[in-house]
């Protein structure tokens, strides 16, 4: 089993524990760090610093959090593919607009919505980008 | 059909009393340019065999370089290298491959070789410091004497490179010590005999190294056939039956029949030529598909059937 580090803001500090707790029953060993937000750079970096080949990297933040984590984790030698996003109950979700690109929230990923930028009827899917950081929304025609 | 270069031996070196420096070269046409880790294959009477090439692919100045061990007499390839092939003489080679690559992602490679292994990792290190990126060398050796390039490695990469002289208990423990506490970022290659990759490789499973850290130079099948038996094959889109000799490839008996299966490594390596089975048991010898794959396919290059197999083409 990979060496898993979770790095939940205090406020996801909840799905972190569960997270911490589930990734142990696995058998592997995990350290759950709580961060501030906004977050600090400079600290994450410190956080992110030599950790053991082959760590898996799972965040419980919001997006723009996530984003500076990823460029972090990407400096200390994480690729892609090592760093994954835990599941959290947010209560919104983003939606990608094919057409126009604007990105929509919305409460369920159940319903389908229109595009508050271009009007377009949209139907969210489970296709989720990590580079958009919101699940695309495919046209209703 | 992939096509040959004609090159000429400018220069031949001696870099150990059993390794010597083959230096090939064109007056005609510029050669393609390589990448660190690559490596020529000669065409030999007895046959294709693949070399790395040792010089900086960015300071390449029309020229290939490779060292090659003698371990056979002229009847092998390096023998026949060492004792048959002298300056001026020509030669055919394919243009440069490379299934061993350096990952562009690494912020730090670390080499570990053993022997006439040392000979990809020479382009590599000359290559990263070009650019200016991070390594390390870990090379063992019976001696300083038939250590291969010694004095190059000490002239220009002595600060980043730990030797191993030492017996050999002593050097697997050391070895093993200097593969351990790697943090994220880190690229391990390893290169030299079967025994010594089985080693390394064993003990970065031991600590939990993913595999896609860890990075190994294969010049022969995963798997050897010592006795291949000869087979039959049933093609069931073009309906074609034929058999596969006991010292052919089923690659190769495909393209006699003009069945055209895309290929490149031809050691099962790269699954350029990958086909799917219909029916019949075959002996893996690859380490390209996983357990699962192998269940429907195969490389036509290096795997063979047993008895009568039908494939889907």
């Amino acid at each position: 089993m990979r060496p898993i580090l979770i790095l939940s803001e205090v406020r996801f500090k909840k799905d972190g524990l569960k997270e911490k707790e589930l990734q142990k029953e696995n058998g592997s060993s995990v350290e759950l760090k709580l961060i501030d937000s906004p977050v600090d750079r400079k600290k994450i970096e410190q956080i992110l610093k030599d950790k053991p080949l082959g760590t898996m990297l799972i965040l419980y933040t919001g997006g723009a959090a996530r984003k500076r984590i990823r460029r972090a984790a990407n400096s200390a030698g994480f690729s892609h593919e090592d760093v994954r996003i835990g599941k959290m109950d947010t209560g919104t979700y983003c939606i990608f607009c094919s057409q126009c690109h604007r990105i929509n929230r919305t409460a369920s990923l159940e319903k389908s919505i229109i595009c508050i930028s271009c009007g377009q009827h949209l139907e969210p899917s489970n296709h989720y980008s990590s580079f958009q950081d919101a699940y695309l929304g495919y046209p209703i025609l | 059909m992939a096509y040959t270069l004609q090159l000429t031996v400018k220069k031949i070196e001696h870099e150990t009393d059993t390794i010597k420096k083959f230096t090939f070269t064109s007056d005609e046409i510029p050669l393609p340019p390589f990448g660190a880790g690559a490596h020529v294959t000669l065409h030999l009477p007895m046959g294709k065999r693949q070399y790395s090439l040792v010089n900086n692919p960015l300071e390449m100045k029309n020229e290939y370089v490779i060292a090659v061990k003698k371990i056979s007499d002229h009847n092998g390839g390096s023998g026949y290298l060492h004792e048959c092939i002298g300056q001026g003489d020509n030669i055919s080679v394919s243009p440069p491959d490379n299934f061993f690559p350096l990952r562009t992602e690494a912020k730090h490679h670390v080499f570990f070789a053993a022997g006439i292994g040392i000979t990809p990792f020479v382009s590599m290190m000359a290559y990263l410091k070009t650019i200016g990126r991070s390594f390390e060398l870990h090379y063992a050796a019976s001696g300083e004497r038939e250590c291969a390039f010694h004095r190059h490695i000490q002239n220009h990469f002595r600060s980043k490179s730990t030797f191993y002289f030492m017996k050999r208990e002593e050097k697997i423990a050391k070895l093993k010590k200097a593969l351990q506490n790697r943090t994220m970022g880190t690229h391990i290659y390893l290169c030299g005999p079967p025994a010594f990759m089985d080693i390394l490789l064993e003990h970065s499973h031991k600590l939990r190294y993913p595999e896609k850290f860890i990075h190994e130079e294969q010049f022969q099948p995963a798997v050897l056939i010592e006795n291949p038996q000869p087979f039959f094959v049933n093609l069931v889109k073009t309906k074609k039956t034929f058999m596969v000799s006991s010292g052919q490839t089923l690659l190769d008996a495909l393209h006699e029949i003009d069945i055209y299966v895309p290929y490149t490594c031809r050691m099962g390596v790269c699954g350029t030529c990958e086909v799917e089975i219909e029916e019949g048991d075959v002996v893996h010898c690859d380490s390209f598909l996983t357990e699962e794959e192998k269940v429907g396919n195969m490389l036509t290059c290096v795997s063979r059937g047993i008895g009568h197999i039908k494939l889907r083409l």
